[in-house]
Formats: structure tokens, sequence, C-alpha cells
């Protein structure tokens, strides 16, 4: 199960699907594409969520609608917003 | 507040080798003392439109600058500055005494000034709003800063962009331009009557010379300013100008890498820098003549996208 780590605020900008975010526990910031941003944005709202449910909620992306992420790209991302202390483990 | 030119020389030497010459430049007042004979010259050539405070009891900044003591005062003469009885600085040649006191005066804005996001950029506006140029140097922003305020464009600062952290207006900060190398001869060519300070070769950054601002820029430095572009020059000779969009996340981390003080105002400086991309247009800028450039430029102003 996956949340937002405790303590982020998530306070952002996006422009053209791509988004920065403050990291409010480290200071950093972060340059995010869309897909990665809306995985916090889901945790923020429904956390904590498995990969699974994450994926299922998201649905297929794109304008076509063809487009939709496996696991293994979900695993990836989760895994990367993970090192950046956005999100943590339940 | 009188400007420092209706002081007579000799008002200047007294203030300055004692209580202090209190220089106003935009928000910021500073205690200048020093004995050395280039930096009352510059003083006087460079900052005579600036306003002093006369009656001063308060400076945001104390900056002693003097001369080497003991055997130093005879071999290969060197200038020290002092900072709130500290030397934060190791001396250089005492030939560099000038361009270091306008290091120092960067310094100590960028290190105390955190009420403002402060970014390694020149920031010029025409019509009421500003063009951000952040770059390394060798880019050519401060030759294109100074073509571009000695063409209608009004200098808020050619090294410092100063966010409001709370509005996110953009406070000038209008002191002499500083050029390097080959620079000075551009700009030589380029503004017919420039006054610059004397050249000073052999510093970290090479031959040096500062350009004195336009009187009408340092006149309306209370005057603040909405930002409206983002630009990243590059002078690359004998290109075509090219003014190539650029996506505002890029954009956002490119200004944050260069900014003094990112780090040091936290959430604030996100949410102001945040602010500023969201107002502005953002473009790399290649270059490789000034006048097409300011060309380029003025459309910009005129809203010519």
């Amino acid at each position: 199960m996956w949340k937002v780590t405790t303590g982020q605020t998530l306070g952002h900008y996006g422009w053209d699907e791509e988004f920065v975010v403050y990291n409010s526990l480290s200071g950093d910031t972060h340059l995010l594409e869309s897909f990665a941003m809306e995985i916090l944005f889901l945790l923020q709202q429904r956390g904590p969520l498995s990969a699974a449910a994450v994926l299922d909620a998201l649905g297929p992306l794109g304008d076509t609608g063809n487009d939709q992420p496996d696991i293994a790209e979900l695993s990836v991302v989760l895994d990367q917003l993970q090192s950046l202390v956005l999100i943590d483990r339940v | 507040m009188p400007a420092v030119s209706t002081l007579a020389r000799p008002q200047l030497d007294a203030l300055l080798r004692g209580s202090g010459l209190y220089l106003r430049t935009g928000p910021f007042t500073t205690c200048i003392k020093s004995t050395i004979p280039h930096i009352i010259d510059g003083i006087a050539r460079m900052y005579a439109a600036h306003r002093f405070e006369p009656q001063a009891d308060y400076a945001d900044f104390y900056v002693t600058l003097s001369a080497s003591a003991g055997w130093r005062r005879w071999f290969r003469r060197q200038v020290n500055f002092h900072f709130d009885g500290d030397h934060p600085f190791l001396p250089l040649p005492l030939d560099q005494a000038f361009p270091m006191l306008e290091w120092v005066l960067n310094w100590c804005i960028t290190g105390r000034a955190h009420s403002y996001l402060i970014l390694h950029a020149a920031v010029v506006e025409k019509h009421g709003r500003a063009v951000i140029m952040p770059a390394p140097p060798g880019s050519g922003k401060s030759t294109l800063c100074a073509a571009l305020v000695n063409s209608g464009w009004r200098l808020l600062s050619d090294e410092l962009t100063l966010v409001g952290l709370d509005d996110g207006l953009l406070t000038p900060v209008p002191r002499p331009i500083s050029l390097k190398n080959a620079s000075i001869g551009v700009i030589r060519a380029f503004v017919a009557d420039a006054v610059m300070s004397r050249a000073v070769a052999g510093t970290v950054k090479g031959t040096i010379a500062h350009l004195l601002p336009p009187a009408a820029s340092i006149a309306r430095a209370g005057e603040r300013a909405l930002p409206g572009w983002v630009i990243f020059p590059r002078y690359q000779a004998g290109s075509a100008l090219v003014m190539a969009p650029l996506p505002k996340a890029r954009a956002f981390m490119q200004v944050a890498e260069n900014s003094f003080n990112y780090s040091v105002v936290g959430a604030a400086g996100f949410a102001a820098l945040g602010g500023l991309i969201e107002r502005s247009d953002c473009y790399q800028f290649t270059y490789s003549s000034l006048a097409e450039a300011i060309e380029r430029f003025d459309a910009l102003a005129r809203g010519a996208p």
C-alpha cells in the first residue's frame, strides 16, 4: 500500500503536461511528468492504495484512451516517487 | 536625498575616509568606508547619480575596503574587505579595488536580503513589463543588458533580479553594469557616449570595466516592475537570431538553478518563482547581432508574439 509521505504538502505548478513540485520535507523541487503527478494527486485524495488500485483508478492515459500503463511501468514510477520521499509504503 | 554628484570631491573623500558614505542602491543603504583612491574615484564616477543619506544612523550593510598594512604597503599592494569585523574575502591586488567593491555589494545582497528570491539574472523593463535574463557567465547577458538599457529599456539590474516573496514584483537595484573582456569594446562601439570605469586587467574574470547606468533608471529605482518574460540569452558569433519557446516547467527549473537563495527561502521562494513563471513567456534566445536582438526585444514589448 502507498500513501503520500506524512508532512508532504505537494505544493505544485503545472504547465503543458509537466509539473514542478515542492518537496516540503527536503526543500528540493522536482520536475515531474503528468503521469507521476496523477499518482500523487490520487494518493493524496484516496490513499493509501495498492499499486493495483492505483492502476485501476488511473485508467487509460492519453487522448486516445489506448495508452494503458502496466503494473511494471507503474512500479518504476512508484519507486522513483518513494526515492524522492514524496510517497511512502504503509 | 541628495545625489553623490552634489558632493565636492573633498567632501566625498572626507565621508569615505571618515564616518562613511551611506549610499542608496535600490532598496538598500550601504555604509561604505575606504581610503583607497580607486574606490573613491570609482564611486565619484560610477555612482554620481545615486542618492546618499547625509544624516543616516542605520545601514543595511557596513563595508570597509582598506589597503593592506605591513610590508604589503610597499610591495604588490592589496585591498582587503571588512564586513562586520570579519574578512570574508581573500585580499586582491589594489588595482582591483573597484571591481571588488562591486562584488562585495553583490555579496551583501545575495547573502542577506532574504525577503526576496534573488536570481542571478539581468532584468530590464519597457512599457511596464520586465524581461528577466538568467544566464551563466560568458553568455552575453551583461552585454545584451548594456545594449538594451542604452536603447530605451530601463535597467533594474545587470546581475541581481529581486523577486518579492509576498507579491512577485521585481525590485530594481540599478548599479554599474559589469562588462568583461571583449564585451567592453563591443559596448564602447555600440554606445557612442558610453561612460565606463577604468578597465582592470588580471581579475579572476579577466579584464573588467563598469558601464555607467542610465540616470533615468537610477531615478526610477523605487518603481517596481511586473515580470513579463524569462529569456535565456546566448551569444553565438555568426548565428542567426533564434527565439525558441521554452516549456515553463523547464524554465522554472533553470531559473531555480540560477538563484542565489532559492534553498534558503524555501516554500516562499517556490511560490514566488512559480508566480513569476506563470506570468512570463519563456524563451531560449540565441543572437549574434545586438541591433537584431534589440529589435526582437522591442517587438516583444510592443506585444508581438
